[in-house]
């Protein structure tokens, strides 16, 4: 038994911080893993005799390594805690409407240059406004059930949707590729800022929703089992969905919607530790972690340029979910 | 335990389906309710454990009004048991009956080891004991529905409820249930609540039935009181059979096709 959880303790941390480190050195500038350690000592120290692989290594390397590490552990965690709480194995968090609500937040600023609101902060609160739009509808007759917010999501997305199309139709043609190139998904553009900015309240989100780990696995029982066991069944959704909506906002800001990690990290997880309510949550933050740091590996590395993380995640990521799906599809009652 | 119901009325928007039910239930009794489809067994059980929000009337336990505890004290005493329960995620079986332990636990924590043991002495009560590491979702019906039990008691509640919980079962293994039901209720003293559609297997394990027709009961007391041609005939609209038993004495309902 110390032995098999050991094993899966290595595994979830161990491959991640391997990947991280691969992740580091691949690109058109080559660093060996083994200069990481140097490269750390100069800089406390203030040397500066490897002064280009330090600026490759702190200035674009590390930044968009942690980012991408960062982001797919928040879906990956936050995926599998909406499927359980919402009870359905194929939510994303991009069903509550963040994705669309962020991209028009992004949209406006960069297509009417709004000036008061940076991109990010604009696309922030209005990623926020679509989930808190969304649970709104769905209280006002649905209770808060799962179908109901679902619904509610999906007729909050489609809106946003519209206004995107919208804005799109109306700015000015350099501005539309740059609302596409947002939406898209730009790891590459990643800087410190963006990861200082989103790191607190993704940590945020993460740590709640994995402390809520519990009250999300009874609320996968279903509403009336989940009352019957005590649970404030409605007040405890929406605490995860909150969580998961900080955390999922914060890093799309900085990073664009790149979708698959959400569906991919829970269901690969399952198949490997199984459907456990107690590892479920950190199992799935290291495998969306990983998954995300490979994809954007192949992304910068597969073509002689870079091709955006999220066309690499949907083509690695559609088919794996395929397998996966077909996989655990007797589980469903497929 | 004892349960006060009085008065109770309950409407689904405007259709009622309890009217002004009062019943007392005294504590280490296996209560059984009878009564066709759409007689409100459901909604009497579901009122029960605070599911549903009655319209009028009150029920007590220990003639504490149950809609003024909070939400884990009451789980602390009453466990409930669903009708259909589909499961999401093929979960271990010991991790759902470890779910029982829920109203114990503060919200941002798991079940420790001692709720695990105390999760797998609930299975062992049901005699499920060997279930414990499989998927849930694999079970057969009448694991399932003794799993479910088990999570139940891995509560400690002083009363069970029931949803038709023998529905879906074969022959045996309606016996099967009904009889681990009875023997939690002669062991551990707790009282349960059960609907039911076979008036024979009510018969054979209730303390006390109660007859249920459209919201309303029609009669509570021990079987062999209140079960009879008339109250059957009355109940389900059609002629039966009461043949005697003798060993044990007892009855057994038979419908004339």
């Amino acid at each position: 038994m110390g032995f098999r959880y050991n094993s899966t303790f290595l595994l979830f941390v161990g491959v991640p911080l391997l990947v991280l480190a691969l992740h580091i050195c691949i690109g058109k500038y080559p660093l060996t893993p083994t200069i990481i350690p140097t490269l750390f000592i100069e800089k406390l120290s203030g040397t500066s005799k490897h002064a280009l692989e330090q600026l490759v290594f702190f200035n674009i390397r590390l930044p968009r390594a942690l980012m991408a590490a960062l982001f797919g552990a928040t879906m990956g965690v936050t995926g599998a805690a909406l499927q359980s709480t919402l009870k359905n194995p194929l939510v994303s968090p991009y069903i509550l409407g963040m994705s669309s609500g962020a991209a028009v937040g992004a949209a406006l600023s960069l297509a009417f240059n709004l000036g008061v609101l940076s991109t990010e902060v604009s696309a922030f609160m209005f990623a926020l406004l679509a989930v808190f739009l969304t649970l709104t509808i769905s209280s006002v007759r649905g209770s808060l059930s799962p179908v109901s917010i679902v619904l509610a999501g999906i007729i909050v997305s489609a809106l946003f949707q519209g206004v995107l199309t919208l804005i799109q139709i109306t700015a000015r043609p350099e501005n539309v590729s740059a609302i596409i190139s947002w939406i898209a998904g730009r790891l590459n553009a990643v800087s410190w800022d963006h990861v200082l900015l989103s790191t607190p309240l993704a940590l945020v989100g993460i740590l709640g929703v994995v402390l809520l780990r519990w009250r999300i696995f009874v609320l996968s029982m279903g509403d009336e089992e989940a009352k019957a066991l005590g649970i404030n069944v409605g007040r405890e959704r929406v605490a995860v969905i909150v969580f998961a909506s900080l955390a999922v906002s914060s890093v799309v800001t900085a990073a664009g919607i790149i979708g698959w990690v959400c569906l991919i990290a829970p269901h690969l997880t399952r198949l490997i530790v199984g459907a456990d309510p107690k590892k479920l949550l950190p199992a799935s933050l290291s495998l969306g972690a990983t998954f995300l740091l490979v994809a954007d590996a192949l992304a910068k590395s597969v073509w002689r340029y870079e091709i955006p993380v999220g066309v690499i995640a949907t083509l690695v990521g559609a088919p794996l979910f395929l397998y996966l799906l077909r996989r655990s599809m007797h589980v469903y009652g497929g | 335990m004892i349960i006060t119901v009085e008065n109770l009325t309950f409407c689904y928007d405007s259709i009622p389906a309890l009217r002004n039910v009062s019943v007392e239930i005294l504590g280490g009794e296996l209560v059984t309710i009878l009564g066709p489809n759409g007689s409100g067994k459901t909604t009497f059980l579901k009122c029960l454990c605070r599911l549903l929000k009655p319209k009028a009337g009150y029920i007590h336990f220990d003639r504490r009004p149950i809609w003024k505890m909070k939400p884990n004290r009451f789980a602390q005493q009453v466990g409930y048991v669903p009708q259909v329960h589909s499961p999401s995620f093929p979960y271990r079986v010991i991790d759902v009956v470890a779910g029982g332990r829920t109203p114990y636990l503060s919200v941002l924590t798991a079940p420790s080891e001692k709720d695990y043991e105390l999760a797998y002495q609930a299975l062992e009560a049901v005699g499920c004991r060997e279930l414990a590491e499989r998927s849930y979702t694999q079970l057969s019906g009448g694991e399932l529905r003794m799993v479910l039990i088990a999570r139940a008691l891995a509560q400690q509640p002083k009363i069970l409820l029931l949803d038709e919980p023998t529905s879906h079962l074969d022959f045996k293994n309606k016996i099967m249930v009904m009889r681990t039901i009875k023997n939690l209720v002669e062991k551990r003293q707790v009282s349960a609540v059960v609907s039911e559609h076979d008036p024979n297997i009510a018969i054979a394990f209730s303390d006390k039935i109660i007859l249920m027709k459209e919201g309303s009961i029609i009669a509570y007391g021990k079987p062999d009181e209140v079960v009879n041609e008339e109250t059957m005939k009355i109940l389900y609209e059609m002629d039966v059979e009461v043949i005697p038993l003798t060993n044990p004495p007892s009855k057994f309902i038979m419908p004339k096709y």
